[in-house]
C-alpha cells in the first residue's frame, strides 16, 4: 500500500510533492478523487474522518482551487463523504463499500478483459493463463 | 454582469473586435488568453468605456458603456498604467480621499508583503514594482468590477506568486469579478476560474476552467491507431514525425488502448493547439 498522500504530507508545499502525486494520464480532478478514495480504503481515513479541505489540496497538489472543488462535488454527490456543518468535509458510512464496489466493477470489465487479450495476444493458453493466476496467488 | 452584444471595433483598417458578444455573469476569477494582437487590450479597454465600440452595445451592470459613461463599478489597470509622481504613502491616500470604498488596511498590509516602499515617489520604482503599486490600488479599490491588463508582467517569480495569492485573497474577501489577462498561462492555470480565449478578434472559447481539465488531452501512437481511436472526436490539432501522430483532443475522455496513449494537455498545449494550430478549431 503506498503512502497517504492526503493526509500525512499535509504541512508540505507544493510543486515536488504535485510531480510525485500528479501524473499525466487522466484529469487532475479525476486523480484526486482516486487519492482520496485510496486514502479511505487503506484506512487512513475512518468512518465521519474530517478529509483534507479545498484549500488544503490546492496548496499540497499546487492545483486550481476550482478543480480541488470539483473533485470533493464529485465526491460528495456520490455519497462516499458528506458536510459536516460549520467543520468541512467527513467521510460517509459506507463509503468502503461504494468505493470497494465501483472499483471491481470496474476491475471485471476492464482490466480482467485486457488482461486476458494481452495474453492470447503473445500465444498463451488457457490452461497456462489458470496456471500462472494460481501461482502467483500461492506467492 | 457584463455584456457585450455584436462589438465591433475597427482602427482604420484593422478590425480589433469583430462581431464580439460575451456575457460575464457570475463573480470570480476570469483570464482571459489570446496571441499578440488578438484583441485583448482592446477588449478590456471596451469594457472600461476607456475606447468606444465602432458598433455593438457594451454594458456592465445594466448601464450602456461608453467613453462619455465610462462605468462606475469598474477599475481598469493598464499595462504600464502612470500614476501621479508622489509617494506612495500620499498616492494611496489620495486613493482613498477620492473613492471612501478604498481599503487601506488592505493595501497598507499587502504593500508590507511585496516590500513596496512607500516613501519613494512612483517615478522613483522599478518597472515590476510600478505595476505592483497600480495593482495594489486597483485590488484596494472596492470596485466590483476589476481589470488587469497583464498584471504581472516585469514581476519576478516570486512577485508574481505573491500576486496569484493575493488576487485569491481579495476575491474571498469580497465577492467581484477579476479579468486578467496574461501570457504566462501556466501559472494563471492555477488560478483562474473562468477561461476565455480570443483570437483574431473573436471569441474562441469561453468556459469553465475545470472543462479542460476533463476535455482536454492528446492521444499519441502509431497513426492508424490514433485514427480510428479519436474518430468521431473534436480534433483540435495535431503534430507528426515519422509513423507516429499525436492529435489533441477538446471533447470526452476515452480510454487508452492498444497502439495509443493518452495524455492530458495543460492550458498551454491546449491554448497553442486552439490557436496556433493548422486545424481550425472547435465550433
Amino acid at each position: 500500500m503506498r503512502m497517504s498522500i492526503t493526509k500525512q504530507n499535509r504541512k508540505d508545499d507544493g510543486d515536488e510533492k504535485r510531480m510525485k502525486a500528479l501524473n499525466n494520464d487522466k484529469p487532475v480532478f479525476v486523480q484526486i478523487i482516486e487519492m482520496i478514495e485510496d486514502d479511505i480504503l487503506s484506512g487512513t481515513y475512518g468512518m465521519d474522518d474530517l478529509i483534507i479541505s479545498t484549500p488544503q489540496i490546492s496548496k499540497l497538489l499546487s492545483v486550481n482551487p476550482t478543480t480541488a472543488q470539483h473533485a470533493i462535488s464529485i465526491l460528495t454527490d456520490r455519497g462516499i463523504i458528506y458536510k459536516k456543518r460549520g467543520v468541512g468535509m467527513a467521510v460517509s458510512e459506507n463509503s468502503r463499500e461504494m468505493i470497494l464496489k465501483e472499483r471491481k466493477d470496474v476491475f471485471f470489465k476492464r482490466a480482467v478483459p485486457d488482461f486476458i487479450d494481452g495474453a492470447k495476444k503473445i500465444g498463451i493458453t488457457g490452461d497456462e493463463l489458470l496456471q500462472v493466476v494460481k501461482e502467483n496467488l500461492n506467492d | 454582469m457584463i455584456e457585450l452584444k455584436n462589438v465591433t471595433k475597427e482602427y482604420g483598417r484593422t478590425v480589433a473586435l469583430n462581431d464580439f458578444s460575451i456575457t460575464i455573469g457570475q463573480p470570480g476569477i476570469y483570464c482571459l488568453l489570446g496571441r499578440n494582437g488578438a484583441g485583448k487590450t482592446t477588449l478590456l479597454k471596451t469594457i472600461a468605456g476607456h475606447i468606444a465600440a465602432t458598433s455593438g452595445a457594451v454594458m456592465v451592470n445594466g448601464k450602456a458603456v461608453d467613453m462619455l459613461a465610462m462605468p462606475d463599478d469598474v477599475f481598469f489597470v493598464e499595462t504600464g498604467a502612470a500614476q501621479f509622481n508622489i509617494r506612495l504613502t500620499d498616492l494611496f491616500s489620495a486613493a482613498a480621499k477620492i473613492n471612501p470604498a478604498f481599503d487601506m488596511d488592505f493595501a497598507r498590509e499587502m504593500a508590507r508583503r511585496f516590500d513596496l516602499d512607500m516613501k519613494k515617489r512612483f517615478k522613483q520604482l522599478s518597472f515590476g514594482m510600478k505595476a505592483m503599486a497600480s495593482t495594489l490600488i486597483a485590488l484596494s479599490s472596492g470596485r466590483e468590477i476589476l481589470i488587469l491588463d497583464e498584471p504581472v508582467l516585469g514581476f519576478d517569480p516570486v512577485m508574481r506568486k505573491v500576486f496569484y495569492e493575493l488576487l485569491q485573497e481579495s476575491c474571498a474577501v469580497k465577492s467581484r469579478t477579476v479579468i486578467v489577462s496574461t501570457h504566462i498561462i501556466d501559472e494563471i492555470e492555477k488560478v483562474a476560474e473562468q477561461l476565455m480565449i480570443i483570437d483574431k478578434g473573436q471569441l474562441k472559447l469561453y468556459c469553465d476552467i475545470n472543462e479542460v481539465d476533463e476535455k482536454a488531452y492528446s492521444v499519441i501512437g502509431s497513426a492508424e491507431y490514433v485514427k480510428a481511436a479519436t474518430e468521431g472526436l473534436n480534433v483540435i490539432g495535431e503534430t507528426s514525425a515519422g509513423g507516429f501522430l499525436s492529435q489533441y483532443i477538446y471533447d470526452k475522455r476515452i480510454d487508452a488502448g492498444e497502439g495509443y496513449d493518452l495524455s492530458s494537455l495543460n492550458l498551454q498545449d491546449f491554448f497553442i493547439a486552439i490557436v496556433g494550430g493548422e486545424k481550425e478549431a472547435l465550433q
